[in-house]
């Protein structure tokens, strides 16, 4: 199909030609104060401009447009009848919150009318915070939105859960779409922060339908800036900063205290194992590797950004370029960002053509996270000996050989991982406006999200990786992967008003394709003087560095037809209502169309007679929405069907079962039901909200266990149902409106509640320490509940499974402890503002969880006495009467108890700001439109209790060497011209 | 005129996008099955497959390897030095329960190899009439694999080895219906199945369109090892008779290795006295990791030292061949699996897995003559001293009768083949008690602990109602 052919079809018979009429006027104030930047546009016709610094404005629109439109944000949007050829406008201040305008991706939307759950951010409430990807600077802005930090590694993403888990297996991230195309959450580290126009999040079904499957999780729609008619404004904006690391509660033994503990404690192994003499206790004890100085520092950032915009009434343009330099808190990690965007919108007679493109490349060096290897860096911070040094006497990197642990900063020198991402996300949009029929219009737009990676990875011979690699002499790999996807999305539109009426019905229809694939290949035999492939030695039989070399590739696709009408009365009561019908690649022949819908009410009850006389409110409207949404994302491409994976044996071609078929795997389906009310009241003192969910997904993806004899563990299936029911409110309090001071305060609370309904035959679903089990929260921790140590034997005590306590480990004893996602969470808002200094505060919290922590399992091992322990081991017990709860080293270590579990509740001082904008006065004698400066803190203080770094973790389970989260700070200009 | 441009438009925007062949997706980087065994050679790839799963680091390969190491960490051949990262302290002190992890992959990873065999076998049917020689040279392999499976999970699984014993063993799985929820079976019953693959291997063998090594290699199955792979079977459940004439059929086709060339046996530079060698190349795992991590020199695990005193260390080659004195301080090293010959200046662990040796066919035989119904002592001896000239330099006849011809050749299996996956089952299946020397922590294991027997895992309990019984203990 030629796609570039049927366009020049759609175009060509739609070039009619009119008469035009040309209008000027001036929009002002209540008081008479001329308003710039009011978009004024010819209603039914695709003419629009804007208002000058008077005021003024100038259109000329078609001959049958009869009505314009005045709208800007802030200010209540008026159409008034063309009388002649001039039209002045008096505007006014929105009235409240319902008058905004809302972009749910495909329409525009009147807040008032909207029956959905959505919050919207501004750009400017996320502006100036020095994080590398916008998703982590939303924490705790939004009710509903759980967004944690997966590590503070530079250019890390942050995993985003929109109203609770509703996938256990399937994938809980929501939609991303930018500008109308799906873009990939993985690559926000790739894009500029500052291009960012709104944030606008869709949390039901009725906000989320019209993207059907996709938008199971919700869905973050993305608007970047756009120019704007006018002079053409520049503006620069600087930031310099630096993170580190925040303070660890997970106290270390320090070397008296090892040498205490090796020499004095008894163990199976015996006292001081290593048979110290008195001298080198002595001396050793004095000794302080200062490991975390040498590994970690503080990190340095800056960032640069330009943009302009401008524009005439036909065209506008909005550009902007990006650097972006973060040095991450460990040694040898880093992240560097450059960006460019260009985004143009031309109007021609009927016309709207638009395109937006971005163009980031990203250069990542980091190191091994979340790993037990001994050889990483992360681990030696916890296992290092504390009385053995980094260097020798001579000066040379020193490993701690009494465990054969490998020096860590050998092992940052020596191992080098190294990430290139080019990103590229362009769209091109037309719209078209029908003069024959008012009312009618049509819109295409593609896009595509285009990834590249190219990553590297070595390791040096005299490394601890690079002594265990084929050869045993290093490696030097690359990772090639290329991802893409492109996105077309076609509607017509007719919308009209009739009376007291007004209605809109669109028709659309969607495709969508990713494709990737990559190649790899890693090398060895790495010496000599090349630090890249150079340096690879061929390999032979004799000298046994054959390398490895794989490729891979897939494809997915999704198409898509839906509709979606909404309906209002009198401006009072709005119905909305789609359908959609989806086909997904992923399944069987049986499987791949479903189809999916959504109703939706809102009433504004604060027009209602019955509520003229209530002063104290402003506006209220309730509104309800039910719909179903689905998902097919978080399983392979090809899951439904037995597929065979290549391999070898004696160096000949084989084929095993990698994959069974399940034939009726099909779409995971949620169904939302979303109610509220958003109100306002005292004149806009108190503005908030409070909504109830109730949320079903049914066809849950999981596994369904099969009996191992069968080869497998589990086959992926459709099973089961989960429910996440909950209440978010939010409340913004503007206490002070003053001329001089303002003051509000901003809260939102979310609870949710997250249950397994039903798992059919596997009423008990367990891997490792994390449990899905019926009746309970998904991810909840499945361990043996611990009941103190026997202050006569040592032996570790339990809680056996009917509450009594026993000395016996038993794996039949294991219950479910507790959730490892927050059910609580929320943040807290603070802004004062004196004249031009504004001083900003964000918390973030949430409580109710636990977390299983293993690094302490590691340092909390008697088995483990040659490493670096716990101080909490000083407390061991050592002879009867002792009262402890650190168990006799004689006894097997157990580590799937509670003694390991710990709350997960924190309070976060999310991000402190002090800014200061420039009078206006100073400004201008040196014509410069706006200026400011600020200071931030992020992360600055955290209260909590866990025995870590940080209890944010968006994987269940802590495994050893996690990247600690940044504490930041920066210094920051803004110049506007 | 309106009307035709709104069709206009329509027909143009549904064909942008319209196309429901649009999401017919194929993979490129799979099979799927459906598409898949057309022909012989597809299930020949299949064979293959079926071998490359032995492979698993919960069955042949490190991490675990159930078969190779572990059996001496658990019983009193190997000991753990300061060096160890604890990984197996619940197995060293025998505290397993129902749950542990390394259990429950060793099961699943012997069904899975079961699993690719049985797909063999299952496909093959409407393929053989191509060409019925080849299709018997698959059909004998995958039935030998598929034993031998089920017979290693038998000796950690299952209480008793005798032929004919009631003890409940595991299930015998012949299908590929993922859906099957089979019960255990006793312990003779599954012997039955194994000897009736293995006799129905027998047979194929004889009537092949090509022998299966070919070029001198012992990498695949053919009659030589499932015959020694009888002859250890026999030995377990006590059919000593059989056990002999297995065993002999084996050390005839196969001479023992001598002194000189014993050492090469261990860097895979001669395939002396090998039956089936296992091939592992790089980048392809290791046999041995976890008793020394050659890339990384640490040595974890070493010999008992009781064990190592009964070496006589100028004149037995197995001494400079397997142990480096003082390797650490006051520790001997390991290095039976240290490299192969191309590698050994930098060694790094990968070497074949020997799975049959004529040194194990002569131990078997020489017990076996020992214990059978009408004992021959004298026959026993003699294959007894075979393999200590073959090792010690001037080693005449020891001169062993009864109760000590019993412990001579208890004592040559342990010298003999460490580390190579025997020394618990030994223990399990003669004398059922574990004594360790220089011992401070669980240093006894009785004869009625139950930890002599590996507990059904949890997840197969709770996904397979059928399943039967627990092990006793558990």
């Amino acid at each position: 199909m030629s796609r570039t052919l049927l366009l020049v079809l759609l175009l060509s018979p739609f070039l009619v030609f009119a008469q035009n009429k040309k209008v000027t006027g001036k929009v002002t104030d209540e008081n008479g104060q001329p308003i710039a930047d009011v978009t004024v546009s010819g209603k039914g016709s695709m003419v629009a401009t804007i208002s000058d610094e008077n005021g003024n404005y100038s259109i000329t629109v078609p001959a049958t447009v009869r009505d314009l439109e005045f709208s800007s944000i802030g200010f209540a949007s008026q159409t008034l009848r063309i009388n002649g050829e001039t039209l002045n406008v008096v505007m006014k201040v929105a009235a409240g919150e319902l008058s905004q305008v809302v972009v749910t991706g495909y329409v525009q939307q009147n807040k008032r009318q909207s029956p959905g759950s959505v919050s919207v951010i501004k750009a400017d409430e996320v502006a100036n915070q020095p994080v590398a990807s916008f998703d982590r600077a939303i924490q705790g802005k939004i009710p509903g939105v759980l967004s944690t930090s997966t590590s503070g590694q530079p250019g890390a993403p942050a995993q985003i859960i929109i109203r609770g888990q509703g996938s256990i297996n399937g994938s809980n991230a929501p939609l991303f779409i930018m500008d109308g195309i799906e873009i990939s959450s993985a690559d926000f580290a790739a894009l500029n922060t500052s291009d960012i126009e709104t944030f606008t999040v869709l949390k039901d079904a009725a906000s989320t339908a019209i993207y059907g499957s996709r938008g199971a999780n919700g869905v973050v729609v993305i608007s970047t800036k756009k120019g704007r008619a006018g002079a053409t404004r520049v503006n620069y904006d600087f930031q310099v900063g630096w993170s580190e690391l925040p303070p660890d509660k997970l106290p270390l033994m320090n070397s008296a205290q090892k040498i205490d503990y090796e020499v004095n404690y008894d163990r199976p192994d015996g006292l001081n194992p290593f048979g110290w003499s008195a001298f080198e206790q002595d001396s050793l004890s004095k000794i302080d590797n200062r490991m975390r100085d040498e590994l970690f520092r503080k990190g340095k950032m800056q960032m640069h950004q330009l943009n302009l915009s401008g524009g005439s009434d036909k065209t506008v343009f909005y550009a902007s370029v990006s650097v972006f330099d973060q040095e991450g808190i460990v040694r040898g990690t880093d992240f560097k960002r450059y960006t460019g965007r260009l985004n143009v919108e031309h109007r021609f007679s009927q016309f709207k053509l638009g395109i937006n493109t971005t163009v980031g490349y990203s250069k990542r060096n980091s190191t091994l996270e979340e790993s037990t290897y001994v050889g990483a860096p992360l681990n030696a911070v916890r296992w290092f000996n504390p009385y053995i040094t980094l260097r020798d006497a001579d000066g040379n990197y020193q490993i701690d050989f009494l465990q054969d642990q490998p020096n860590p900063l050998q092992e940052i020198e020596g191992v080098r991982r190294s990430t290139n991402q080019l990103k590229a996300v362009a769209n091109a949009y037309l719209e078209y406006k029908a003069p024959f029929l008012p009312g009618l219009s049509a819109r295409t737009n593609w896009g595509i999200d285009y990834s590249q990676i190219d990553s590297t990875s070595s390791a040096d011979p005299a490394t601890n990786l690079g002594g265990q690699q084929t050869g045993s002499m290093g490696m030097y790999g690359r990772y090639n992967g290329y991802f893409s996807r492109y996105t077309g999305t076609t509607s017509i539109t007719y919308e009209n008003e009739v009376g007291d009426h007004n209605f809109r019905i669109s028709l659309f229809n969607e495709i969508l394709k990713y494709k990737f694939n990559s190649n790899y290949f890693r090398g060895f035999g790495w010496m000599g003087p090349f630090k890249n492939e150079a340096g690879i030695t061929p390999g032979t039989y004799d000298n046994g560095f054959i390398p490895e070399v794989a490729g891979n590739a897939s494809q997915s696709a999704l198409l898509s037809y839906f509709a979606d009408g909404s309906y209002g009365y009198k401006d009072k009561y709005f119905l909305s209502a789609g359908v959609r019908r989806d086909g997904s690649s992923r399944f069987g022949a049986e499987n791949k169309w479903a189809t999916f819908g959504q109703v939706g009410f809102s009433w504004i009850m604060s027009d209602e007679a019955f509520l003229q006389n209530a002063n104290f409110l402003d506006e209220l409207k309730f509104k309800i929405s039910y719909g179903s949404v689905g998902n097919q994302i978080g399983i392979g491409n090809f899951a439904s069907r037995e597929l065979y994976s290549a391999t070898s044996y004696n160096g000949q071609p084989g084929v095993f079962l990698t994959n069974l078929a399940n034939p009726s795997l099909r779409w995971e389906k949620k169904a939302i039901l979303n109610t509220g009310f958003e109100f306002s009241l005292f004149n806009r003192l108190l503005v908030g909200s409070v909504e109830f969910y109730n949320s079903v997904t049914k066809d849950l993806f999981l596994n369904q266990n099969l009996s191992r004899t069968s080869g497998f563990g589990s086959i992926q299936s459709n099973l089961g149902e989960l429910r996440n029911r909950g209440i978010e409110v939010g409340l913004t309090a503007n206490l002070v409106r003053g001329v001089n001071w303002q003051w509000s305060l901003g809260a939102n609370y979310t609870y949710n509640r997250n249950k397994i309904i039903s798992q059919p035959g596997q009423p008990k679903n367990f891997s490792g320490v994390v449990i899905n089990e019926e009746g309970y929260a998904a991810n909840s921790l499945y361990l043996v509940k611990v009941a103190g140590v026997d202050p006569q034997t040592g032996e570790e005590l339990y809680y056996d499974i009917n509450g009594n306590i026993t000395k016996v480990y038993s794996a039949n004893d294991r219950q479910n402890v507790g959730t490892v996602i927050a059910p609580h969470f929320g943040g807290l808002t603070n802004t004062l503002t004196y004249r031009g200094i504004t001083l900003d505060v964000v918390f973030s919290y949430a409580f109710g969880n636990v977390l299983y922590n293993n690094d302490r399992t590691n340092v909390e091992n008697p088995d483990y006495w040659f490493s670096s322990l716990s101080s909490a081991m000083l407390n061991e017990w050592r002879k009867p009467g002792d009262i402890t709860d650190i168990p006799s080293s004689e006894y097997v270590f157990r580590t799937t108890t509670t003694r390991f579990m710990e709350k997960g509740d924190f309070l976060r001082l999310r991000n402190i700001q002090l800014s200061y904008s420039l009078p206006k006065v100073w400004l201008d004698r040196i014509g410069v439109r706006n200026a400011s400066v600020y200071l931030s803190g992020q992360n600055v203080h955290v209260w909590h209790n866990f025995k870590g770094y940080d209890p944010e973790f968006s994987n269940p389970v802590v495994t050893g060497s996690v990247y600690p989260q940044l504490r930041s700070y920066s210094l920051g200009l803004n110049i506007g011209l | 005129m309106i009307k035709k441009y709104i069709l206009s438009f329509l027909i143009a925007s549904s064909l942008l996008g319209g196309c429901s062949k649009f999401i017919d997706v194929e993979p490129t980087h799979d099979l799927d099955g459906e598409k898949f065994f057309k022909n012989l050679d597809d299930i020949e790839y299949e064979l293959v497959g079926t071998y490359a799963r032995l492979r698993s680091t919960s069955w042949f390969g490190d991490d675990t390897n159930p078969f190779l190491s572990l059996p001496d960490m658990i019983s009193d051949n190997l000991y753990e030095t300061i060096y160890s990262l604890r990984n197996f302290t619940t197995h060293i002190r025998w505290a397993i329960t129902e749950d542990d992890t390394r259990i429950t992959n060793v099961w699943t990873a012997g069904y899975n190899v079961i699993l690719n065999a049985n797909i063999v076998l299952t496909k093959i049917e409407s393929l053989a009439s191509e060409n019925p020689e080849r299709a018997n040279r698959l059909k004998a392999q995958a039935y030998v694999l598929r034993a031998m499976a089920h017979f290693d999970l038998m000796r950690y699984f299952a209480d008793n080895y005798d032929r004919n014993s009631t003890a409940l063993g595991v299930p015998y799985t012949k299908s590929i219906d993922k859906f099957n929820k089979p019960p255990r079976i006793t312990v003779k019953d599954d012997y039955d199945m194994i000897y009736a693959d293995l006799n129905e291997a027998m047979n194929l063998f004889q009537n092949m369109d090509r022998d299966i090594n070919v070029g001198g290699g012992r990498a695949f199955i053919d009659e030589f090892v499932a015959k020694a792979l009888l002859a250890r079977i026999s030995l377990y459940n006590k059919s000593y008779v059989d056990a002999i004439n297995y065993a002999t059929d084996v050390i005839d086709e196969f001479p023992i290795a001598n002194r000189a060339t014993y050492p090469q046996i261990w860097t895979d530079a001669t395939l002396n006295e090998v039956i089936w060698s296992y091939t592992f190349n790089a980048g392809e795992g290791r046999i041995a990791g976890n008793i020394y991590w050659a890339p990384n020199d640490r040595l974890s695990f070493t010999v008992s030292k009781a064990l190592e005193a009964t070496y006589d260390k100028v004149n037995d080659i197995r001494y400079s061949t397997f142990y480096i004195e003082n390797y650490r301080p006051n520790v001997t090293g390991f290095k039976k699996h240290l490299a192969k010959q191309a590698m050994i200046t930098k060694p790094d662990g990968v070497v074949n897995y020997k799975v049959f040796r004529t040194s194990e066919m002569y131990l078997i035989r020489a017990e076996a003559k020992l214990k059978q119904p009408t004992p021959d002592p004298a026959g026993a001896l003699d294959d007894l001293d075979e393999v200590r000239m073959a090792r010690i330099n001037g080693f005449t006849s020891g001169g062993e009768t009864g109760a000590a011809l019993e412990d001579a050749i208890a004592l040559e299996r342990r010298k003999e083949l460490i580390a190579e996956g025997h020394r618990f089952f030994d223990l399990k299946r003669t004398v059922r008690t574990i004594n360790r020397d220089n011992c401070s922590v669980a240093c006894t294991l009785a004869s009625n602990n139950r930890a002599w027997t590996w507990p059904i895992p949890t997840a197969e309990i709770l996904a397979n109602p059928n399943i039967g019984n627990q092990n006793p203990g558990y």
